[in-house]
């Protein structure tokens, strides 16, 4: 998505100079008057206006996709956690619904005893009732099976000596239980961990995406940027003959040497200005046809606009004009 | 602020900043803040460049402040969100510089007005406060002095002043800014 402000054309604009002088003054009168104009236009001072849409540009993508990726990582955890729920409960409910069955699973797969995973959920009511249910399985074997696992269940704390012998067991057991608490979630981490990574695994494919749209999107801009330079040459050599400048080449030459104020922090490199005359050969609507700092700009239409004056044959043709910095 | 509203966002570009503001606080939709932000990003990322220099880093940081308007819950009303979005902004790349965290974002009132005060030359004034400006222009180094006439009085661009007084077009900029600060010392002091 190309990025686009009222404000960011107006910058643009101005450093351009496709603005009259009047414009460029009451751009400038703003930029005054408007602190944050003023620091963001100091901050563009050693950039190109084609960086800065660039940069803009992508801006404007990450703020789009800022709010897409917010909603697929989002969609990601949900996914992620409703599968350690559903993997949990359906645990508890193997675990729960037959003994044997649950022993044999978690030997093969888990190599934990069902009594010392099942504790690990704090729920102490959970716990009893696990307890309650296993001594009901338990006691199936023997005769009295459903008298004892209901008693078990509703009072804990019955004085019967063979039922005290039992819980006391069962908080013996209970004990070593919390220490495994942590290997419990690091199993958890296990079963949830291949879903993030394959989240992750999406988003990256994503990103990938977005990269490659950035690199096939760099060389049109470069293509552009090409075809415009061609475009200035061409003028430049359509206007050789009818222009030049009072004194000669090799003398404005001196000039644009002499006379070039480069400031500390300008590039090295080279700025192309293109340009009208007036009625008596002065240099006027002075634009940038390749740009190299903003300083650097400036710098390059002072020395034209306040230069030699031209002999101009043609008014209506643009003259190009190449400044090394 | 008591009341919620919702904004149709096709007919956004109609409604103030403040506007925009207030219905993202009351209804939290990313996407008006995203519209409200998109208007002045360019300034957003030109300030982190001024004080972050590197392209990638003043891009990151524009990103952040974003998010700090995601999370901004406002003590009080915004008046003038450009205002508080330039201080913001200032200040969150101001401890980027300073490698500190931002802790709070709370910025009062006289952060904002002091930060986008308009100046005094710019502003309408009376005989007297005009008799005051005459006078502490005298007190001015000459370059501010021509520099500030020029540009305000003479209605000259910075280049065009830059190409009379022989000067890099930055020194005239630092020349009008400097004379502006002293003028309202001056000012200040006349009062």
């Amino acid at each position: 998505m190309k990025h686009d402000s009222d404000i960011l054309k107006r910058i643009k604009s101005y450093f351009m100079r496709r603005k009259s002088a009047e414009e460029a003054y009451k751009f400038e009168r703003e930029m005054e008057r408007d602190p944050f104009l003023y620091e963001a236009m100091e901050g563009f001072e050693d950039m190109l206006t084609s960086d800065i849409q660039q940069a803009l540009d992508e801006l404007d993508d990450r703020l789009d996709e800022k709010q897409k990726k917010k909603f697929i990582v989002f969609t990601w955890q949900a996914a992620a956690i409703g599968l350690v729920l559903i993997v949990g409960v359906s645990v508890f409910a193997i675990l729960g619904s037959g003994n044997d069955e649950a022993e044999t699973y978690s030997i093969e797969e888990i190599n934990y005893s069902p009594r010392n995973v099942k504790p690990s959920f704090n729920d102490m009511d959970e716990v009893k009732d696990t307890y309650a249910s296993e001594e009901a399985e338990e006691s199936s074997e023997g005769d009295e099976a459903p008298t004892k696992s209901k008693a078990l269940d509703f009072a804990v704390n019955e004085p019967t000596p063979v039922k005290e012998v039992r819980i006391q067991e069962d908080s013996k057991e209970s004990r070593p239980t919390a220490d495994l608490t942590p290997k419990k979630t690091q199993q958890e981490q296990a079963i949830s961990e291949p879903i993030q990574d394959k989240a992750e695994a999406i988003v990256d494919e994503i990103a990938m995406q977005e990269n490659v749209s950035e690199s096939t999107a760099a060389p049109a801009l470069k293509a552009a940027s090409a075809s415009e330079e061609i475009v200035s040459v061409r003028s430049n050599a359509k206007n050789k003959p009818t222009s030049s400048p009072e004194g000669g080449m090799a003398s404005y030459q001196s000039y644009l040497k002499r006379n070039l104020q480069k400031s500390t922090g300008m590039p090295d490199g080279s700025v192309v200005v293109t340009f009208e005359f007036d009625k008596d050969g002065t240099p006027r609507k002075v634009q940038i046809a390749k740009s190299l700092c903003t300083a650097c700009d400036a710098e390059a239409i002072r020395l034209i606009e306040s230069g030699p004056k031209w002999n101009v044959e043609d008014r209506k043709e643009r003259v190009s004009v190449t400044v090394s910095f | 602020m008591n009341k919620t509203t919702f904004i149709d966002l096709a007919n956004a570009p109609a409604q103030t900043d403040e506007e925009l503001f207030n219905s993202f606080i009351a209804t939290q939709d990313r996407e008006v803040m995203g519209l409200l932000f998109r208007k002045y990003m360019s300034l957003v990322f030109g300030v982190c460049m001024k004080y972050l220099r590197e392209k990638n880093t003043a891009q990151d940081n524009t990103m952040e402040i974003f998010e700090r308007l995601i999370q901004h819950q406002p003590s009080s009303e915004i008046k003038n969100f450009k205002a508080f979005l330039f201080v913001v902004s200032k200040n969150h790349c101001l401890m980027k510089q300073r490698g500190e965290k931002m802790m709070s974002m709370e910025i009062s009132e006289s952060d904002m007005e002091s930060a986008m005060q308009m100046h005094l030359i710019d502003s309408s004034r009376d005989e007297k406060q005009d008799q005051l400006l005459q006078k502490c222009m005298k007190t001015l180094k000459d370059f501010q002095k021509e520099c500030i006439t020029m540009f305000y009085l003479k209605k000259k661009s910075y280049l065009e002043i830059s190409r009379d007084l022989k000067m890099n077009l930055n020194a005239v900029k630092s020349h009008i800014q400097n004379g502006k600060r002293n003028l309202k010392i001056c000012i200040e002091a006349g009062k």
